[in-house]
């Protein structure tokens, strides 16, 4: 059952209409599969951000922090999630949440299996040969874009135009989550700071 | 009782320890700054002063009465100090041990007998032939050694210039073509290029109008004509000064706040200067809100070094033939050696002078054993001496771990030697990528045909034991081994 659970997203990754096809028709993904694959990519992500060669690597190793490594990918990824069920809900979207989350997570597989290769090759080559590093990494990425994209086209049965304009709108309503975020928090601070004061100055009469 | 005998030691220590360091070769402890550079992340790194504070000169003491507002200094081959005492409207001489030889306040130019008004800049060629940009009288003068004047140029007439053009030349230089090269006050198309007699020629090294693009659209577009009035006009950056190398190469500073506040021009106006250091040579390179240094003044060193002088926060930056920081020192403040409004630099040998308008006085800074040291080093680097560069470079590592261009030279010389497991070690702490890839391609070769061997026993073995796996499964299956039996829930 596990065996085949595991071996189901490399399946989804080069056969995606299928593979998409039966995650959602079949049930074939699985949760805890998807969510530990995007805890990888984190890894793969902080992995290649410290372990990546000299030559190709300028991050300055004071300023490494795995939270904020965790951060680049988890964040993004949830924001994706809930931003493009919030649209598709509205937009006659056949998908339910947990079938996004699960299908957005394979599709970032192929960070986990290219990015890792590409770090251990970089620590081997010379300035001429970090084509080829960028070439893996870039290739990761139009791989991911791609899966995304049939992704989405596959889960909420949507045409090849509506898939894009569903995924530049999701990117856009990431936008306005983050910035709803920002203002609630600063809403927050600001009536907490309020009621702090009112406190202390009761405090000092009392 | 007890405090009198802690008293008395703690004394006793201080005296001690101030008397030593009186007499120890650091016995200037109390410079008043620190020195630092950059390195290749952007954060600043200090380390020791390169340059210390070693005289003051002041015109009361050459008895002269004392510097007003004075603007540019010149040092000859020879050692002679031109300064040019704005304020006092004269040019003062002194010798290579900073002692009074003359002051030219006047010249005799056809038969009649002239002052000079706001002198703000002073050039003498090899020749002794002394220009002055007269700036109050709107002309550059010539004096022979005598003090005598056989030119004297005045705004030019030519189709370049408006009617109402007011020339105020403020810096001046001649090459050894006798090319005199004047930077004047709101001529905004480059360096003033005369001839031998004084005829104007060329505009020289013209600098590009700089603007940003918003600006430009804004100004362009949704501008109206009363608007565009009142908005400030794009001109090309002024120069702030200039400097001669010893082939005739033009270096110039502006204050503009861009990425190339400093240039080298060849003969035909071309920016060649190299840029190969982690940041471009602009001063500093994080600043507070104050921003981008304000460069004044530049002068050529030897072995392709410069020094240029930043007036806001009054720091000295040195940077070697290729553009690389090698030290900071100076700053703004109140103690000897510290600066108010610093307006020129120069070199005499081994030393920096600088001159600050404001405090009205000449400062010369002496290289420490640090500062000498990477002095050295980098002209060995520049003559292809690697070896001795890099010798020179560990010492400078014994004095300061933190300086990156010091591990790329001893890269380099490893490199050179053949040692390239240790070229790539230090080229790594240079993070210097360059010099690491070099040395990384041949030292990756070497370990390859080492364990050329190993390696292909190795990719044998494991062929043969993949090989040996495949053919073993293929056996079980046969015999209708348990591997293959479906698992009943």
């Amino acid at each position: 059952m596990w065996k085949e659970r595991l071996k189901f997203p490399f399946y989804v990754i080069v056969h995606p209409f299928k593979g998409f096809w039966d995650l959602k028709y079949d049930k074939k993904g699985n949760l805890t599969v998807a969510l530990s694959i995007v805890f990888l990519v984190s890894v793969a992500a902080m992995f290649q951000y410290q372990y990546a060669g000299f030559i190709v690597n300028h991050h300055s190793p004071y300023s490494f922090n795995s939270l904020i490594q965790l951060r680049n990918v988890i964040l993004p990824f949830f924001l994706w999630c809930v931003a493009n069920w919030s649209l598709t809900t509205l937009m006659d979207g056949e998908g339910k949440f947990g079938e996004i989350v699960t299908a957005s997570a394979y599709a970032l597989l192929p960070f986990i299996l290219l990015f890792v290769p590409a770090t251990v090759y970089s620590r081997f080559i010379t300035l001429e040969e970090t084509a080829f590093y960028n070439y893996m990494n870039g290739f990761a990425i139009v791989w991911f874009l791609f899966l995304i994209f049939v992704s989405t086209m596959t889960i909420h049965q949507y045409t090849a135009l509506k898939t894009l304009v569903t995924i530049l709108l999701t990117v856009v309503c990431m936008g306005f989550i983050v910035f709803l975020g920002m203002l609630f928090f600063s809403l927050v601070q600001q009536m907490y700071s309020f009621f702090f004061t009112i406190y202390k100055e009761l405090q000092f009469r009392g | 009782m007890r405090t009198t005998k802690w008293i008395r030691a703690i004394a006793a220590a201080t005296a001690l320890s101030s008397f030593l360091l009186m007499f120890s070769g650091y016995a200037r402890a109390s410079v008043p700054y620190v020195g630092y550079t950059y390195d290749g992340w952007g954060d600043r790194v200090w380390s020791p002063a390169a340059y210390v504070p070693d005289r003051v000169v002041e015109g009361e003491k050459l008895g002269i009465g004392s510097f007003n507002q004075p603007e540019d200094i010149h040092v000859t081959e020879a050692g002679q100090i031109y300064v040019a005492d704005t304020g006092n409207n004269r040019i003062v001489e002194l010798n290579g041990r900073y002692e009074f030889v003359r002051q030219l306040d006047k010249f005799v130019y056809e038969g009649s007998e002239r002052t000079f008004n706001k002198p703000r800049g002073v050039f003498v060629t090899e020749q002794g032939e002394i220009y002055v940009a007269d700036t109050g009288n709107h002309q550059v003068v010539r004096l022979r050694e005598n003090g005598e004047a056989d030119l004297v140029i005045a705004a030019p007439k030519s189709e370049y210039f408006a009617g109402d053009f007011v020339f105020d030349p403020k810096k001046i230089a001649v090459d050894t073509a006798g090319r005199i090269l004047v930077i004047a006050d709101r001529v905004f198309d480059g360096i003033m290029e005369f001839g031998e007699n004084g005829e104007f020629q060329n505009f020289f090294a013209a600098n590009r109008v700089t603007y940003n693009v918003a600006d430009y659209v804004w100004k362009r577009y949704f501008s109206t004509d009363a608007q565009k009035e009142r908005m400030v006009t794009f001109v090309p950056t002024e120069y702030t000064n200039l400097d001669l190398d010893g082939k005739d190469f033009v270096f110039t500073t502006s204050a503009e706040r861009t990425l190339t506040p400093i240039k080298r021009h060849n003969p035909s106006g071309t920016d060649v200067l190299l840029r190969q250091g982690f940041f471009n040579p602009i001063g500093d390179v994080k600043y507070d809100t104050r921003g981008q240094s304000t460069l004044v003044d530049i002068s050529v060193g030897p072995d392709g070094t410069y020094s240029v002088l930043d007036s806001i926060r009054g720091r000295i930056f040195t940077y070697d033939s290729e553009g690389k920081l090698l030290y900071v020192f100076g700053s703004i403040g109140d103690r000897v050696g510290n600066f108010k409004v610093p307006s020129a630099i120069d070199q005499k040998g081994d030393s920096i002078l600088v001159l600050d308008r404001e405090l009205a006085r000449l400062t010369t800074f002496a290289a420490t054993d640090y500062g000498k040291l990477i002095n050295e080093a980098v002209h060995n680097h520049y003559i292809g001496n690697e070896n001795r560069a890099a010798e020179l470079w560990k010492e400078v590592l014994t004095l300061n771990e933190n300086l990156e261009i010091a591990y790329s030279g001893i890269s380099k010389a490893n490199f050179r030697e053949g040692n390239h497991e240790k070229a790539v070690k230090e080229a790594k702490f240079a993070l210097d990528r360059d010099s690491y890839s070099k040395a990384y391609k041949h030292l990756r070769k070497e370990t390859l045909k080492e364990h050329f061997n190993t390696i292909l026993t190795t990719i044998f073995a494991l062929a043969l034991a993949w090989a040996a796996w495949k053919l073993f499964r293929k056996f079980r299956r046969r015999k209708g081994g348990a591997s293959h039996v479906e698992r009943t829930p």
